[in-house]
């Protein structure tokens, strides 16, 4: 079938986006992902931007600790945001798809059990969100078989609002 | 002077470190602060009149210099320099004709270079200082100068510091600061020698010149909750306002509380003590949050009002129909994948949609409006529409990505026709409305072309036929306003309104150095009103910044409150300061000292703290097409910065609260043409008569004046026992007097007259002991 084919060929491609979710036939029963483009949650932020550099081009920092990449090249994605907390760690990571520069598209079905999956549909609106222990991870797309955002991230809770907390206004 | 700090600052809009390089430059040149510089652009001269450029000057000139070492300070970096080598330049632009000649024309000054990387900004000095040529800001060494470099600078009347951009522009208004000798100085900030800036400069129409729709310029009022014990009357940092037009009650919001206002209007303006009432509903849902939000619906009268609960990604509050006596319904919108931060809720009518024939994306329920609620997300914006009357939500849907604009949105508003706008202060370094034109599935970007980022949200305002009003700063902190017709596709009319902003003499007069926080509202079509705090400092620290971290050296500058109104589409505004405190009319009320800090959660912290004022403030307009608007103030009326009104105030002369402040329009143009003062006597003025050592202190306001300006105030007093007399005639700008001849029991009344006759009386105002503490 023309979906699965695609849908393996984009798992392979995430074997190297998302090195703990590799399986044999490049699909996980539940997302697990730890990285997303060798970044990770609770990264340190020297070593994150370290490597940053060598995929990417700093764009611009914005409010919120949160730094905008242009990747250089990627086949897959055009840009990321990197947010930091207030420990400088890695918070979360959003890698988007550039539409007009894409080669290589990545399906939901990649990414873990859709139907595992928490869903928010409001076509052609489409958001999986798979939880495992503190990490979320949220694939968003405006087409039902492929994402268009990306996003690892710790999952939230309500410290986490008292921790924003300090942060807002 | 050693000047040699790793503090970064803020100046012309942009990050700046202050480099060694200073101080190596004063170890150069003898005498800091003021240069007669010698390095000329291409051609160095040039004159201009009111009909253009003056032949054989063609009206342009190129950059010269090698821009070296960079101006990385802006013109406190810049040295004296001949030929080639240097990083500032020098245009002198002499403007001919009588000042009376310029009146209908400005002048337009535009920087243009080919890379976003390479950066030039501009700085514009009129002569003023009587001596010859230009003393601006940098080392010294030019002709006649001391080494301790003497004499003021001549006059900063412009300056624009865009940061990746392609251009600058300064507008000059001869009308308003002088003919003579203008020094158009090119600071080479990121400079490229292979990619000169090329200068233009023309002459055009000042926008509304001949303009058949006149504006009587409107005057406005502060009102705050007179009461000291009400309850966070200090701590009402970003407040947001609506109107039920059904009541004519004025709803507010700011930190975990829900305010409501009323206004007695038998007097002009009402009463700040008697003619006032101030509620506050204070729910157990909003015991806790991080912002602050209160959307009314004019038309429904339903008020939502909550509190974002951060991480948690939903905004919890109170819901109420009858204007916040009673909060009828808890609302919450939606999960996690809802934003985290700086939240924003509308309604507004739908848009008539099928699907299959069906009605698609119409309210489920009785309630005839749709709710919108925008939040910023990790990494994207998103929006959830209620068709439930803002009860419940649907799942958010991306309106935009941090890979297209700023994190940060301001205020959604709904059009007429149901069309739905966010705006972002930066789409690819664009202000931009996010646009939905499907009752909030779908949302495009549009951004205007002309403009270039600010540091604060924009606003939008929608006129009854569904003209766009966009309200922005720009990349220079000038506060604009740009038009469209067709929902944000194209756009004109993109107009700075520092040019017509003018300052009270006290502070020196000059031009808008700084805006923050525009608010827009539209009424008629072609009626728009527009609100931001601006100063006119010339400090050449950054006036929006993190203030050095607090520890100086520190913005010195006074902020005050204006409002612009447009009567014909946004051809032409009309700027006033709204900072009337009704019980001292006339005097200046300073909104804030020193920094009004925009960058978040770098600003320093106090006390005093200087991000007080928090990110926003709201304007509204209602039903009879006054404008109404909510800040928060930080030079309060009984705070001493109230005296501090020469921008001689810095951080340490900021209160650093934020007390509740509603503007309420008194006279001038409405918003609704149908409700425009009408040639009559001024209504009557409220009295407050006080019980004083040598007799009766009898106070009253400056009334709306009907169309024709006030001639005097008489004065009358009256008892149980006695018929009432007239007591005295003031003069126009008088608002107070003492009777010797007054004594308890006694009433007064005052009438303002025009050319068409004298006010009714209002009701009687007895002397009363003392006045309730502000």
């Amino acid at each position: 079938m023309m979906v699965n084919r695609a849908v393996l060929a984009a798992a392979l491609v995430l074997c190297g986006l998302f090195s703990t979710t590799c399986k044999s036939n490049g699909v996980s029963a539940a997302a697990s992902p730890a990285e997303l483009l060798d970044l990770a949650i609770g990264m340190n932020k020297d070593v994150a931007e370290h490597h940053l550099l060598t995929i990417a081009q700093l764009q611009r920092k914005e409010d919120g600790r949160q730094e905008v990449w242009r990747l250089n090249n990627d086949p897959r994605f055009g840009t990321l945001a990197v947010g930091f907390d207030r420990s400088d760690h890695v918070s979360y990571i959003t890698a988007f798809v550039d539409k007009a520069t894409v080669r290589e598209r990545i399906a939901f079905a990649s990414v873990g059990d859709v139907a595992a999956a928490k869903s928010e549909i409001l076509p052609p609106h489409y958001r999986y969100i798979w939880t495992r222990q503190d990490q979320t991870i949220t694939a968003y797309g405006d087409d039902p078989t492929y994402l268009t955002i990306y996003t690892l991230s710790r999952s939230p809770s309500a410290g986490d609002a008292a921790l924003s907390a300090e942060d807002d206004d | 002077m050693n000047r040699e700090q790793t503090v970064p600052i803020k100046l012309l809009g942009k990050v700046r470190a202050i480099l060694s390089t200073t101080t190596i430059l004063c170890l150069i040149y003898s005498g800091i602060g003021l240069i007669s510089d010698v390095a000329a652009a291409n051609p160095p001269a040039g004159s201009v009149s009111p009909t253009g450029p003056v032949n054989p000057w063609n009206g342009t000139w190129d950059g010269t210099l090698t821009g070296a070492p960079p101006a990385a300070n802006g013109e406190s970096d810049c040295v004296p320099t001949a030929g080639a080598v240097g990083n500032c330049d020098d245009f002198t632009l002499t403007v001919t004709g009588t000042q009376a000649s310029w009146q209908g024309k400005l002048i337009r000054i535009r920087y243009t270079w080919t890379s976003p990387s390479t950066d030039y900004d501009m700085a514009v000095r009129h002569e003023s200082n009587g001596i010859p040529g230009l003393q601006g800001d940098g080392a010294c060494a030019g002709p006649g100068q001391s080494s301790t470099c003497p004499g003021p600078f001549d006059d900063l009347v412009g300056s624009s510091g865009n940061g990746a951009s392609t251009s600058e522009e300064v507008v000059l208004n001869p009308a308003a600061t002088g003919v003579g000798d203008y020094y158009v100085r090119a600071i080479y900030f990121a400079p490229n020698a292979a990619d000169q800036y090329h200068a233009v400069v023309t002459v055009f129409n000042a926008p509304g010149a001949g303009a058949t729709v006149s504006v009587v310029p409107p005057t406005f009022d502060n009102y705050q909750p007179p009461d000291p014990s009400y309850p966070r009357r200090d701590d009402s940092g970003e407040p947001s306002l609506g109107v039920n037009w059904n009541s004519g009650n004025v709803m507010t919001m700011s930190r975990l509380q829900c305010n409501r206002t009323a206004f007695n209007d038998s007097t002009s303006p009402a009463d700040p003590i008697n003619g006032t009432s101030w509620f506050h509903q204070t729910s157990q849902v909003l015991v806790t949050g991080l912002d602050p939000i209160l959307f009314t619906d004019p038309v429904t009268g339903r008020t939502i009002c909550g509190e974002l609960q951060g991480a948690l990604g939903s905004t919890n509050g109170v819901m109420s129909d009858d204007d916040l006596a009673t909060a009828t319904q808890a609302f919450q919108t939606g999960g996690p994948t809802q934003g985290v931060d700086h939240q924003s809720i509308a309604s507004g009518p739908p848009k008539k949609l099928t699907l299959n024939g069906q009605p698609y994306r119409q309210p489920s329920t009785a309630y005839p409006h749709l709710f919108y609620y925008a939040s910023q997300q990790t990494a994207y914006a998103s929006v959830s529409t209620s068709f439930d009357g803002g009860i419940s939500y649907q799942p958010a849907v991306p309106a935009y990505t941090l890979a297209q604009c700023t994190n940060l949105h301001g205020h959604l508003k709904v059009g007429p026709d149901g069309t739905v706008y966010l705006p972002n202060r930066s789409c690819g370094s664009k202000a931009a409305v996010i646009v939905s034109e499907d009752n909030g599935l779908n949302w495009s970007i549009r951004p205007v072309p002309t403009s270039s980022s600010g540091k604060s949200d924009p606003s939008v305002g929608i006129g009854a036929g569904g003209k766009l009003y966009l309200g922005y700063t720009d990349g220079s902190q000038h506060p604009h306003v740009a038009i469209s017709d067709d929902h944000g596709v194209t756009w004109g009319n993109d107009i700075d309104l520092s040019p017509f902003t003018q300052f009270p003499a006290q502070t020196g007069g000059g031009a808008l150095r700084a805006s923050v926080f525009p608010a827009m509202v539209a009424g008629d079509n072609d009626r728009a009103a527009i609100f931001f705090h601006a100063t006119n400092s010339q400090d050449p620290l950054d006036p929006v910044g993190d203030d050095n971290g607090g520890n100086g050296p520190n913005f010195k500058g006074t902020w005050y409150p204006f409002i612009a109104v447009t009567a014909d589409g946004g051809n032409s505004w009309t700027v006033v300061r709204a900072d009337n405190d009704p019980l001292h009319p006339g005097a200046l009320n300073p909104v804030q000292q020193g920094v009004i800090c925009e960058n978040g959660t770098v600003c320093p912290g106090g006390p005093p703290d200087t991000r007080n004022l928090l990110d926003f403030m709201d304007v509204s307009v209602d039903s009879a097409g006054r404008v109404v608007a909510v800040y928060a103030d930080g030079c309060n009326f009984d705070h001493p910065c109230v005296g501090i009104n020469n921008n001689s105030g810095d951080r340490t002369s900021n209160q650093g609260t934020a007390r509740l402040t509603i503007i309420r329009q008194r006279g001038g143009t409405r918003l609704f043409r149908s409700f425009d003062p009408a040639p009559a006597p001024p209504p009557a003025p409220f009295v407050d008569a006080q019980s004083a050592k040598n007799g009766v202190a009898v106070l009253w306001g400056t009334p709306a004046d009907n169309g024709s300006a006030i001639t005097e105030y008489r004065v009358y007093r009256g008892s149980p026992s006695k018929p009432e007399r007239l007591v005295t005639v003031a003069k126009p700008g008088t608002n107070s007097i003492v009777d010797k001849q007054g004594k308890p029991g006694d009433y007064y009344h005052v009438a303002a007259v025009n050319k068409y006759g004298e006010s009714r009386k209002p009701a009687k105002s007895f002397v009363r002991k003392a006045r309730s503490a502000r």
